[in-house]
């Protein structure tokens, strides 16, 4: 049974900071998604859905608790610059002024040194560990109420976009075309064929949910997160995207989905309540 | 390879990027053009002063001068780096024109005159002489006269240059203050000369005004017998050398001061002697460093406004990718939550300042090298309609505007350009990089 368990969290907390008051929105939730599950986790507005889903999907990170993926803790995100690399920027900069004053060496010699040493000291901090953004590129993919496509970027753009992101230059250049052509398949599939070029302004609401689909199923990710997919469209479209879900899940995808509306909840496999910041 | 994509398609589709190349273009354009016309300036100003003086210069300030210098000539003669050596005299004096009886104060330069080309350019600063030097001084009606050449100036500020007609008809009586070796004035009824009159036999333009409009050449016997350092033993001020082409400056003058100091020292019985001790041994940069440095002082000027040109364009890049980036904040959140980390998006918006710096300044180099070809015309331009004069003339004393392009200083505003934007894109693609992913997407509901 545990071989079968593909995201565990235990003892999620997270709280935000609103003003003054500290708002408590997870406290302590647990949650099991096994391979291939269609869960969808309900709950009234404002119960911490979109939280919890942001955490399984390394988008956030909690306050306390952990999330396991194939029995292995997701690791903490990293939060930009540190002190100690304004520490060094600030030595640096004293040293260099030192050189020039004191030992009278050339600027012209000094300054690209200096620069050298900050852009060194800044990109060896901001490197955020490539492991989280590798989880989010290749493990897990996500469909947001709201699209959120990219707007510079034709349909087909958007689809292969996961696998540009994954890829250096090079590594792209070998493997466009298969790219292309497995983006240009979910299209087909996901009925975009003849939206492939058009921007997403172009589109209606349910052609960009299904475009957003598209482009999350482009790395085959264990996981697909869909926070209230159909909370932006009408009911028939939204039914359609639910089939759209419904049909992956049928080949065997593990589909994580938040919703408040319990009809919607129904069409999963199981369905979980999120209640003053637990799952009951 | 999206940041590539990315990138290319914000500069395509942000109007407010067009701003940027903008202003990266204006100030490359302004930076192409002061650079290369200031430095012309600069290097046109050092060069007519090495014209002027030759490498190196063996003398004194003192107007005693010093003396023993025949055999020291005699030794460097005969060296294999030495091209050519002249004798200078510098003194000054009282001039009383022959026209006008209005009297002057002038430095005079004892000189003679094919020597003294050998050395320097003086051929080339004579308006009448340039192909008979030897006869630089001589009046062509009357060889028996003497002939000086004052500078064109001098003769200009004076109202004798306009008229054309003052070669050999211009006297002026030169009286000088002969001074004995230890520097006392000459006792009257000694057989030392101390006036004589000069007729105007050419006019001269170094290229350097503070010369051009106070300085009188003279024939080299005259002025040392006007001195006072005729006699026995022979006197002068300078010795003007002139280095083989592959001889290093510095090296070359090392040698010289060299010879000089076991000279001097050669020397050092004889009744004279205490003259050599204020000799020295420059180079023609250090020879002429009072008038070379404000030159070069102007250039630190303009070296630090060009930092503050710099600033100025980090500052305008930082504030319009804050502006693109707090627009763009949505799509960062999206690239992160498709795999991209915080580093893949300070090189997407680097690659972006990287784009607008590179078309700025391709942009700005090319309206720079248009309007540098074209300066002296529009400058011309502009003085025929409406009498303005981008530089003064006898300031500079250039006779066209300097617009050699350079590639090295091409390339150096080029990159520093682009360097400047990259660190005007940084902190806003660092800022944007380092924000929660959940901000960005701004899907905070609870």
């Amino acid at each position: 049974m545990s071989d079968n368990i593909l995201l565990k969290a235990e003892n999620l907390h997270k709280s935000y900071q609103m003003g003054t008051t500290q708002l408590h929105v997870l406290k302590g939730a647990d949650l099991t998604v096994e391979k291939g599950e269609f869960v969808a986790i309900i709950g009234a507005s404002g119960s911490g859905k979109s939280t919890l889903l942001h955490l399984l999907g390394a988008l956030d990170k909690p306050d306390k608790g952990k999330i396991k993926f194939h029995g292995k803790d997701l690791p903490e995100i990293s939060s930009g610059l540190g002190g100690h690399t304004y520490f060094i920027i600030v030595l640096c900069v004293l040293a260099f002024l030192a050189n020039i004053f004191f030992f009278k060496i050339s600027l012209s010699y000094a300054l690209p040194v200096l620069i050298i040493i900050i852009l060194a000291t800044i990109w060896r901090d901001i490197r955020e560990p490539r492991i989280l953004s590798d989880f989010r590129n290749k493990k897990v993919g996500f469909v947001f109420q709201f699209y959120h496509l990219l707007d510079e970027l034709n349909v087909l753009e958007n689809v292969y976009l996961p696998v540009m992101t994954g890829k250096s230059i090079l590594g792209w250049f070998l493997c466009r075309k298969q790219a292309k052509n497995r983006a240009k398949e979910l299209l087909k599939q996901l009925g975009l064929s003849e939206r492939a070029t058009h921007k997403p302004y172009q589109l209606s609401g349910g052609e960009r949910q299904r475009a957003a689909i598209g482009r999350a199923l482009m790395n085959e990710p264990e996981l697909l997160l869909a926070d209230e997919p159909t909370g932006n469209l009408d009911s028939v479209t939204g039914n359609s995207i639910l089939e759209v879900l419904e049909n992956l899940n049928n080949q065997g995808q593990t589909i994580v989905m938040i919703t408040h509306d319990e009809r919607i909840a129904k069409r999963a496999g199981r369905t979980v309540t999120l209640v003053d910041g637990k799952i009951v | 390879m999206y940041k590539i994509l990315l990138a290319l398609r914000y500069l395509l589709k942000r109007k407010i990027t067009y701003f940027a190349i903008i202003a990266v273009t204006l100030c490359v354009f302004i930076v192409v053009i002061v650079m290369t016309v200031m430095a012309g300036l600069a290097k046109d100003f050092k060069e007519r002063n090495y014209r002027f003086v030759g490498d190196c210069v063996v003398g004194t300030d003192s107007l005693v001068g010093f003396a023993y210098y025949e055999d020291f000539m005699a030794i460097l003669e005969k060296q294999d780096f030495v091209e050519a050596i002249s004798p200078v005299i510098k003194s000054f004096a009282l001039v009383r024109s022959k026209v006008t009886n209005q009297d002057d104060t002038v430095e005079i330069m004892g000189i003679d005159p094919a020597r003294h080309s050998l050395v320097t350019d003086f051929s080339n600063t004579l308006s009448y002489h340039k192909k008979s030097i030897s006869k630089a001084f001589t009046l062509a009606y009357d060889p028996n006269m003497t002939g000086c050449i004052p500078g064109e100036d001098w003769l200009s500020l004076r109202g004798y240059y306009e008229s054309k007609a003052y070669i050999g008809r211009l006297g002026f009586s030169i009286s000088c203050f002969p001074l004995t070796s230890r520097g006392a004035l000459a006792q009257a009824g000694t057989d030392l000369v101390d006036t004589k009159t000069f007729y105007c036999s050419d006019n001269f333009d170094s290229g350097l005004p503070r010369v051009n409009s106070a300085l009188f050449y003279l024939p080299f016997d005259d002025v040392q017998r006007l001195c006072g350092m005729g006699g026995p033993t022979k006197r002068i001020s300078w010795l003007h050398i002139k280095f083989k082409p592959d001889v290093n400056l510095d090296n070359g003058c090392e040698k010289v001061r060299s010879l000089w100091g076991e000279y001097s020292r050669e020397k050092a019985g004889e009744s004279q002697a205490y003259l050599l001790d204020t000799v020295s041994v420059q180079s023609w940069k250090q020879f002429r460093r009072e008038t070379i440095a404000p030159m070069e002082q102007e250039g630190t000027l303009m070296s630090i406004m060009f930092v503050f040109v710099g600033i100025t364009t980090v500052f305008i890049i930082l504030v319009v990718f804050y502006m693109i980036i707090s627009h763009k904040s949505k799509d960062i959140g999206i690239l992160k939550s498709v795999g991209a980390s915080s580093s893949d998006i300070i090189q997407l918006f680097s690659g972006f300042a990287f784009l607008v710096g590179l078309i700025g300044s391709i942009i700005g180099l090319f309206a720079g090298w248009l309007f540098l070809m074209n300066i002296n015309r529009i400058e011309g331009w502009l003085f025929n309609h409406y009498g303005f004069q981008l530089w003064d003339r006898s300031m500079y004393a250039i006779g066209a505007i300097p617009n050699q392009v350079e590639f090295h200083v091409f390339l150096t505003i080029a990159v520093s350009a682009i360097i400047a934007c990259l660190i005007g894109a940084f902190i806003p693609s660092r800022q944007a990089a380092k924000r929660k992913i959940v901000d960005t997407l701004q899907v905070t509901q609870l």
